[in-house]
Parts: C-alpha cells; structure tokens; sequence
C-alpha cells in the first residue's frame, strides 16, 4: 500500500488537525477533506498531522501539502522531491484549513514527476463542496508522460543578475525565447498583501467561542477575543493579520488592497502575454517567482531547482515538460 | 410630526429570511422552531476549512423580488465578506453583496394618504443570517440553527417623508413576500427585519439632516416607534441648538428608546470579495423566465381597487394583501354584474369571518355562486341580512344561490300588505321605544327596523319597513 504524509492543515475526520498552531491545538475535524476522502478511495494510506517546512522532511511515498507562498515547491526543492502548484479550481479546498483562499492550493509532492502525475490524477476534479473548483474532463496524467515536449515553445525567464538559470543543465529543447513580465518585481509585494488581507478575514473565526483555544483570562467579551488571539497566535500570524486590516482598512484600502488586486490583474495580463509567445515558462524559484503561479492560478511545477509555469488545466503538458528536465538531470528512473 | 418647522427623512434597510428548503451556503435544513443547534454542520458553524455552496434557490428568489421592485437584475454579481467579531457570527465575517449587488435599482408605488407614493430601492442582494444568541442569568448561548439562513436585504432610498409610508411600505413589502411564496414573513419568528436610518431637516432645506442609524427593528410597530423617537430625540437636540452626532443606535423594545451602539467610525466592514466564491452569472433568458412568474402584486392591486373600484385605500390595502382573497375578489369583478364594492364589502366581511374560523376555505364557496347572491342582493331580491343566510348555505351545502332562496324562502317582501301584520307586533312589543323616538331619539328607528327583519326571518325589505315605521310614529 502506498503511504502519503498529509500536512497538519488538511483535515482529518477525528484527527487532530493543528496546522501546527497553538490555536488549534486540541482541533480535530469532525470530517474529512475532500482529498483525503478521495485518497482513501484510491487505497491510499494516509499518515496526517505532520508538519512541513524546508527543514523537515517526509518518510513517506508521496506528501500533500498546502502550496501557502510556494511552501509545497520550496520544501520539494530542499528534499530533492517534485511538487505541483496545481491550477486554481483543479483541486478541492474543502477541509484545506487556509490563511489564503484565493491563493492557496493543496499539492501533490512525490519523488518523481511520474508519482506527482499520478497523485495528482488522484486527487483533481470537481467538488460539489468547493464552489471555485472547475467541471472539465480531467485525464489521467500518467499516460503521456514520456511523450517529450517536441515542437513545443518554452519561455525561459532570467534572473536578476542575468544568467541562465537552468546552469547549462539545459535539455535539448527544441526552441527557446526570453520571456519577461514587466512588473515581476512588484510581485511579492502584492502577493503579501492580498494574503495578509485574506488571512486577516480567514483567522478571524478563531476568536475562542467554538473551537480551538480559548484564554482562561478573561471577564468579559471583548477580553476573551483579545487575550485569546493575543495568546493563540505566533508573532507572525498576529504581523500578517494586523497588516490586512490595514490594507483592508477605509482609510488605507486604495493605497494597499485595491493597488494589490490592480498588481494582480496586471500579473495575470503579462502573464498570459507571455503564453501567447511560449508554451510554458520556465523561471527561477525566487520569491517573485514563486508567488506567480499563486496570483495567477496557473500551474507550477518544482523540478530540479527551477519551475515551469504552464497556462491554467496544462498539467499534461507541464508534467511532459518536468520529466524531459527530469531525464535531462539524469534521473530516469520510473 | 411633532413640529412642522421639520421634515423627516425616513431610509429603510429590511431583511428578509428566504423560505428556502436548506440554507444559502450548506445543505442543512432552513427550519424555524428546531430544537437547538440540530440544523447546523461544519459549514455553518465555520469551522476550519469548510467551504460554502451557493444555494440556487436563494438567488432564484433574490430575483423574483427584484422584479417585484421593478430592480435591474445585474447578470453578473458577487459576493463579499463583511469583517467584524460577535459571537452570533461563526467566521467572523457575514458574506453579503456589498459591492456589486444581484439587484440593483428599482422602485416600489404605494397608495398613501390619497395618492400614488413612489419609493426608490437602491439594491436588494442575498446574505446570511447570523446565528441566534440565547441569553440566560449566567450565559449566553448560541443556537447555529439561524446561522446562513438565507436574507435578502432590501435598501430603500431616503425617500419616506411620513410614518404613513413607511408603514404602507413595510405592509406592502410583507404582502409581496406573500405573494411571491419566497419567505414565511412572520414577524414574531424574525423573519424580517429593519435597520432604520433617520434624518431631519428644517422644511425647504436643500440638504439632508445628519443621519443616524437605529438597528435591530424587528418589528413593523417597533420600526414607527423607533422613528417617532429618534425624529423627536433629533428635534430636541436642534432646538436646543445643538447638532445630531452621526452614529448607530439599538431599538430596545421593551423600553421603547433607542440606546447608542458604537459611533461612525467603528463602522468599517474592512470589505473585500469572497474568495470562496466565483462570480454569480446569470443567463438573460433565465431571469426573463422568472420575471413572467411574477403575479399582478399588492400595492398594484390597491392602487386599482381605489381609483378604479372606488374601494376606500384601508380597505382595499386589507383586501390586497391576502392574495388568495385578492385573486377570489378579482375572480367575481371579472364575471360581472355585481358591483366591485359590495364584492370587497362581501369578501372581507362575512366571507372573511367564516373562513378566520377555520372550518372552511376559499375554495368551499365559487366566485360564480358569489356573484349571483350579490346580483340578488343588489337587484333587491333578497336582502342584506337574508344574504348572509345564503352564504352560509353556500359553504356546507351543494345549492345553488337559487335554490337556496327558494328553499329557505328568504325573497324579499316588498309587498306592505305583507309587512304590516311584523310592523304592528314590533311595534307592540317595544312601547318603551316608541317613546324613545318621540321624545326626539330617532336612532332607535334602527333598532325597530332590525327587530321586523329578524321577525321576517331577513325577507322584509329594510328601507320598505323603514318608511312604513317612520310613517306610523311620525303620524
């Protein structure tokens, strides 16, 4: 059977599901999340509660794991494993316990680009329960693996000084062009607001009346939402929250929040500019990097060191495009 | 108004619980009287990483009463998350339409006061209900049940400029909610609400008095006396020749005052798009299909009945706001021949009493048999009081109107040959009233007349028997 280590932020029916938060400490979902119920249908066996970040590592055959700011592909490259920002819609949230709704997907990580295919087959698809999710024809993703990527554009991104990113590692491609955005560098900055403002919202059901921690220290109301948050959350959870309510604020919303979601659909603009020249992108996995995939909704995929960045549902053609790197890097095995 | 120097003017924010089978965002049951916390589950109790499911429902009525509000329908709306902490609130944040509405503009004509008021709405979109606080000596304790029950929220311009209106506005928009079978519009279970905005401004001013807000109106009695108050509490303050600080207010109902809530600027929502949602888009054609649905409504009706039928506007209001008693009125105007008048008088009357009894409905009696024993009455064939001998025989047996008078031979004596032997006993009967009469008392000329109709069994002609009286004791 094959196991999978599920990040402590997707639930677990009866398990303790913390996201490693004194907040959530004693939390155990009375339900499942709809991919692990979709695991367990493809005989899975599913190991939850584990905590990931780019110093911990997983002993298992496949992981799950909330991609929040590109954590799932930077874990994976640290560990030399595989993830998958997959497109926005392509996977359920549902019972995915998230700072960040409209940036946040679950991703699959694997050893190779063949498991990552084949975890993701598993766990795409329509959910009733998960209303941003997409009603398409999902195929299996293993098939055409080793099909190559012949005939196909890829954009190469470069970073900042100029260099090739791949490091001569390049595969034989069969053309390549420079891609540019023009407003990568505000990137992060806008990412970090629309998430602060979303997780500002998101954590706010954490107040101490129904579930979670509540503080012993309090007489009335209004000291059982302030000591409780102010005894629940880590210093950066409280950091990000207090900075959405400001970029959320009346006085301040047009300065921060509206300039961000204007930042956002400015991204999205030169990004499919940018596929209108290439089949896929492939960019270094630096801070602006990463975070376009989530602003954008496109899928990612984290391969040898870099990304490749493909049009939203081109998962096909993104695995295709990470198994030639991966052959390419000397890895064939699977 | 207590002082004519100023004006009130009145906005009207009312919400609406759907009548929908489950809740706007989960599949629990949207049931009024459960026991606690039995229609709630992860969804709407916001627990971590539940994600809601728009109910289609929900939006379907949304639109039909905006079509009854005469409302754009935007194709194309959204929702929002409005941020603030309270304990009826699961999230931390009510998901609303704040910024982009399912409904935008429209306007409802009400009949007030002898004439044609129309009254602006600025939007009307769909929300969630909050939860329901119980409050006991020690605790308060929260009942989920009410949590995402689905709201419309119906945002009137600042177009009242009397207690008349708003009360035939709210009157009106229960009755169309009614009509529209989209919401069980009862009051006393809270479902509907108001928030109030009131200002006031020196008559002839060309700008607006500072507005305040009074929230948590939950009923149509509470929302005049709110006013009353805040209209008289802001008059003081001007007179005293100060100036009314904007703010919101709670209507406390018991006390009949309204109390300070929080100030202007505590009332940031920090507003911003759901993400949990993709954009509500609607086929044209779809909300087309809903706009035929929609009946002739209540305030329409009324309208008609006053200018058209010469229906005093209270009645005609009564009459209109029970549709299945509008349509059964409407229903006998159309066959005709009986005046439009005497039907209102005979459906809101008598019809109206057996049905609130209970034993029977509307659908035991035909408009047709109705009509006919109007016609009768009208014609002078039978009378009033036999009339409604006729309509009890029309609810609990098969008879015809005209087989009913002949069997109970309720026609009207006309004859004053028939008469005089009913006049003559009364009038020996009631010689203390006689003396009554002419000592100048001549009410009791009413009495003497009912006295010979229950002695004719209903079949004397009143006005016959009236003359015939008055002849004797007048001589």
């Amino acid at each position: 059977m094959k196991t999978i280590s599920i990040k402590d932020d997707i639930c677990i029916k009866g398990e303790l599901t913390t996201c490693g938060s004194k907040m959530l400490a004693n939390f155990k979902p009375p339900y499942n999340a709809t991919v692990v119920d979709k695991l367990a249908a493809a005989c899975f066996n599913v190991i939850g509660g584990n905590t990931m970040d780019e110093n911990s590592s997983i002993d298992a055959d496949f992981a799950l794991c909330s991609d929040h700011a590109g954590l799932a592909r930077r874990f994976a490259m640290a560990n030399s494993l595989i993830a998958l920002k997959p497109t926005y819609g392509s996977v359920s949230r549902y019972g995915l316990i998230t700072p960040a709704p409209s940036l946040d997907q679950i991703s699959p990580i694997g050893k190779t680009v063949r498991d990552v295919a084949e975890l993701y087959s598993v766990i795409c698809g329509m959910d009733e329960r998960d209303s941003t999710t997409v009603e398409r024809d999902y195929p299996n993703f293993c098939e055409n693996l080793d099909k190559g990527i012949e005939g196909i554009i890829v954009g190469t991104a470069f970073c900042r000084p100029q260099q090739n990113i791949l490091g001569g590692k390049m595969p034989p491609l069969q053309k390549t062009i420079p891609i540019e955005l023009p407003s990568i560098e505000y990137a992060s900055t806008v990412f970090q607001i629309i998430a602060y403002a979303e997780t500002f919202s998101n954590l706010a059901r954490y107040d101490g009346i129904k579930f979670g921690y509540r503080s012993e220290n309090a007489a009335t109301l209004a000291e059982l939402y302030e000591n409780t948050r102010a005894e629940g959350f880590g210093y950066d959870t409280k950091k990000q929250i207090i900075t959405g309510a400001i970029a959320l604020s009346r006085d301040n919303r047009h300065l921060y929040y509206d300039r961000a979601i204007r930042g956002r659909a400015k991204l999205c603009a030169e990004l499919d500019n940018a596929f209108a020249q290439s089949d896929v992108i492939i960019t270094p996995l630096d801070d602006s990097w990463t975070v376009i995939p989530n602003l954008t909704g496109c899928p990612a995929i984290a391969v040898g060191g870099i990304q490749i960045i493909a049009p939203k549902f081109s998962e096909e053609l993104l695995f295709r495009a990470a198994r030639t790197i991966e052959i390419a890097g000397g890895d064939s095995n699977a | 108004m207590l002082n004519p120097k100023y004006e009130m003017v009145i906005g009207l924010e009312t919400h609406a619980e759907l009548s929908t089978e489950s809740k706007i965002f989960c599949a629990c049951k949207n049931e009024f009287g459960s026991e606690v916390n039995t229609n709630c589950c992860p969804v709407c109790m916001g627990m971590p990483g539940s994600l809601p499911q728009l109910n289609k429902m929900a939006v379907e009525y949304a639109i039909m009463m905006g079509h009854a509000l005469n409302c754009e329908i935007n194709l194309v709306s959204k929702m929002d998350r409005k941020n603030y902490f309270y304990p009826d609130l699961p999230k931390s944040y009510q998901v609303s339409q704040v910024e982009q509405p399912i409904c935008g503009k429209g306007h409802i004509d009400l009949y007030v006061n002898g004439e044609t008021k129309r009254i602006g709405i600025n939007q009307l979109h769909i929300e969630e209900d909050t939860a329901k606080l119980i409050h006991e000596d020690d605790a308060t304790l929260i009942d989920f049940n009410r949590a995402m029950v689905p709201l419309i929220e119906i945002v009137s311009a600042p177009d009242f400029r009397s207690l008349a209106e708003v009360e035939a506005y709210l009157d009106n928009i229960k009755a169309i909610l009614e009509y529209l079978d989209i919401s069980d519009a009862k009051m006393q279970e809270g479902s509907i609400r108001c928030d109030v905005n009131v200002s006031i401004n020196e008559v002839g001013a060309t700008e607006f008095g500072t507005r305040i807000e009074v929230k948590n109106v939950s009923t149509f009695s509470g929302a005049l006396r709110a006013i009353e108050y805040e209209v008289a509490r802001h008059i003081e303050i001007l007179e005293r020749g100060e100036e009314v600080q904007s703010e919101t207010r709670r209507w406390d109902d018991m006390k009949g005052e309204t109390i300070p809530m929080r100030g202007k600027e505590a009332n940031d929502y920090l507003v911003f798009t759901d993400p949990d949602f993709l954009p509500i888009v609607l086929e044209k054609s779809y909300v087309d299909e809903l706009k035929t649905r929609i009946p002739t409504l209540p305030n329409e009706r009324v309208i008609k009945y006053v200018t058209e039928y010469s229906i005093p506007e209270s009645e005609a209001a009564v009459l209109s706001h029970s549709k299945s008693r509008s349509d059964f009125f409407e229903e006998c105007v159309t066959i005709g021949n009986a005046t439009p008048k005497s039907l209102a008088n005979w459906v809101l009357g008598d019809i109206s009493k057996i049905i609130n009894d209970g034993k029977f409905t509307l659908s035991d009696i035909s408009p047709q048999s109705i009509v006919e024993m109007v016609r009768n009455i009208e014609s002078g064939k039978i009378s009033n009081t036999a009339g409604k001998t006729v309509l009890d025989e029309l609810f609990t047996t098969d008879k015809s109107v005209e087989q009913i008078i002949a069997d109970k031979g309720l026609a009207q004596l006309n004859d004053t040959s028939a008469l005089e032997q009913i006049v003559a006993d009364v009038l020996a009967a009631n010689p203390k009233t006689i003396e009554d009469y002419k000592s100048g008392k001549t009410n009791v000329l009413g009495f003497l007349v009912g006295q010979c109709m229950k002695a004719s069994r209903g079949t004397g002609n009143p006005q016959i028997l009236n003359d015939m009286i008055k002849g004797i004791l007048d001589n």
